[in-house]
């Protein structure tokens, strides 16, 4: 008998663990073809040449930006700024003492430095990262968490991805929405980017290596070709991070 | 504070570290002095602040404007304008956040951190930092300021703070500038400006809605 309450909890763990970010109801496209079929009729909406789609954070998109940020995490409620660079040009190379939460020592050159402090300037954390890492500069103590920085590492390496990605490709059709979902790998990431129908528009990203740093990331309110809102979720860990822009160059 | 004394400040604060000599004890004695005298006679202080963050690494800098307003003994508003709108009241133990329009409250004895902000900001500002037990003071002065850094012996403040740079006007012995130096070299830069002293402030000014 005592061992229900275990079981009925390992059994809580697997379906919550199994809650998958993977998009629904996802129909495979199929490419243009001349007839006036209704199918053609929604795949006519795609790109017809198999170009690759806009990322988010494209180096040429901008060179920094200045986001107000609210990181929720469980009961925990912080605020602050998070301040965007894109560094990918200058070339600064990491040294080797820096903590780093990266299982490859092939990391040396990052595209976007991101730092978060609080209202008053104090970093919370500050970060280095690009589609295949990211390196921990700096971070507070109190969020100095190798299991939380997993996560995050996840959610910022999916984020700042500037190309997508790699090889096979797959594109599909989220049947409720209309909305265009490219399947990638991106590096040991599984990763699914879903755009407006016309294919032009990100709206969100989802993504994980494991069931714990499942990821679903949100944009919405574009100016210009930058997203004025910026969500991210985890759901397994609880865990939220909301971003509004404040300014960009 | 009048044009030419802000014209003066900018002016001098350009140098001020070029300029920073160590103080022997009797003018250690006459800052301490002149900052509780200061203090003593400061009802209320009303202020725009100018917030700069740089990041050492990045050769970048965030800069944030607002208001500050504080009354004796233990009441403070501290508000962020640009680029975002962001305030925080404090009333003896308890602070008020508005963020985004929504008001929460706490009480600071509740929350070790908030309690130690609450404890710095006022500090720095009446100057009752300059006595308190958790950090060692040193002791400077540029033409403009008595410089004064006070090093937390905390070692868990002294993680995300290496020290905190406070610059007394050397007229009145209030605070004009702050500095927060974070150990890996950031650091942010508060400078207040068209300060008013002893100005009526009606309570209501702290209370966030």
């Amino acid at each position: 008998m005592k061992y229900s309450f275990f079981a009925n909890l390992l059994i809580f763990i697997i379906l919550t663990g199994c809650q998958s970010v993977k998009p629904r109801n996802l129909s495979p496209t199929t490419e243009p073809a001349s007839s006036g079929s209704s199918a053609d009729a929604v795949s006519c909406l795609l790109p017809t040449d198999r170009r690759p789609l806009p990322a988010f954070f494209s180096s040429s998109v901008f060179d920094k930006a200045l986001y107000k940020a609210v990181l929720d995490i469980r009961e925990h409620h912080i605020t602050g700024l998070v301040f965007i660079k894109n560094i990918q040009d200058s070339g600064s190379r990491i040294p080797d003492s820096i903590n780093s939460y990266d299982s490859s020592d092939s990391f040396h050159h990052a595209a976007y430095r991101i730092v978060f402090s609080n209202e008053f300037g104090m970093t919370y954390f500050d970060i280095q990262v690009n589609e295949d890492n990211f390196l921990l500069n700096y971070c507070f103590e109190p969020l100095n968490k190798k299991t939380l920085w997993k996560i995050l590492g996840t959610d910022f390496r999916l984020l700042f991805a500037s190309e997508v990605v790699s090889a096979p490709e797959k594109r599909y059709i989220q049947n409720d929405s209309g909305y265009l979902v490219s399947r990638n790998n991106q590096g040991n990431l599984k990763r699914w980017d879903l755009y407006t129908p016309s294919g032009d528009t990100l709206v969100a990203v989802h993504g994980k290596s494991n069931m714990f740093d499942q990821t679903m990331i949100s944009f919405t309110g574009y100016q210009n070709i930058v997203p004025a809102r910026v969500v991210i979720v985890n759901p397994i860990v609880n865990l939220k991070f909301s971003l509004s822009l404040l300014s960009v160059n | 504070m009048p044009n030419w004394s802000i014209l003066f400040f900018l002016f001098s604060s350009a140098f001020v570290l070029a300029q920073q000599k160590p103080l022997d004890a009797v003018t250690i004695q006459h800052i301490k002095e002149g900052v509780s005298l200061a203090s003593k006679n400061t009802e209320t202080i009303s202020s725009n602040f100018t917030q700069e963050k740089e990041m050492s690494l990045l050769n970048d800098k965030v800069i944030t404007t607002g208001k500050f307003y504080f009354k004796k003994e233990q009441f403070l508003r501290w508000e962020y304008i640009h680029p975002f709108a962001y305030a925080i009241a404090i009333r003896g133990n308890e602070i008020s956040i508005r963020d985004e329009g929504v008001v929460r409250t706490f009480n600071t004895q509740s929350d070790r951190i908030f309690s130690e902000v609450n404890r710095i900001i006022i500090g720095s500002v009446n100057g009752t930092l300059l006595d308190d037990d958790s950090f060692t003071a040193d002791f400077n002065q540029s033409n403009a300021f008595y410089i004064v850094a006070l090093y937390p012996i905390s070692v868990s403040l002294r993680e995300s703070l290496d020290k905190i740079l406070i610059y007394f006007n050397k007229i009145d012995f209030t605070v004009d500038k702050l500095e927060l130096i974070e150990p890996a070299g950031d650091f942010t830069r508060i400078t207040f400006m068209q300060k008013q002293l002893n100005k009526p402030i009606a309570d209501e000014v702290f209370i966030l809605r």
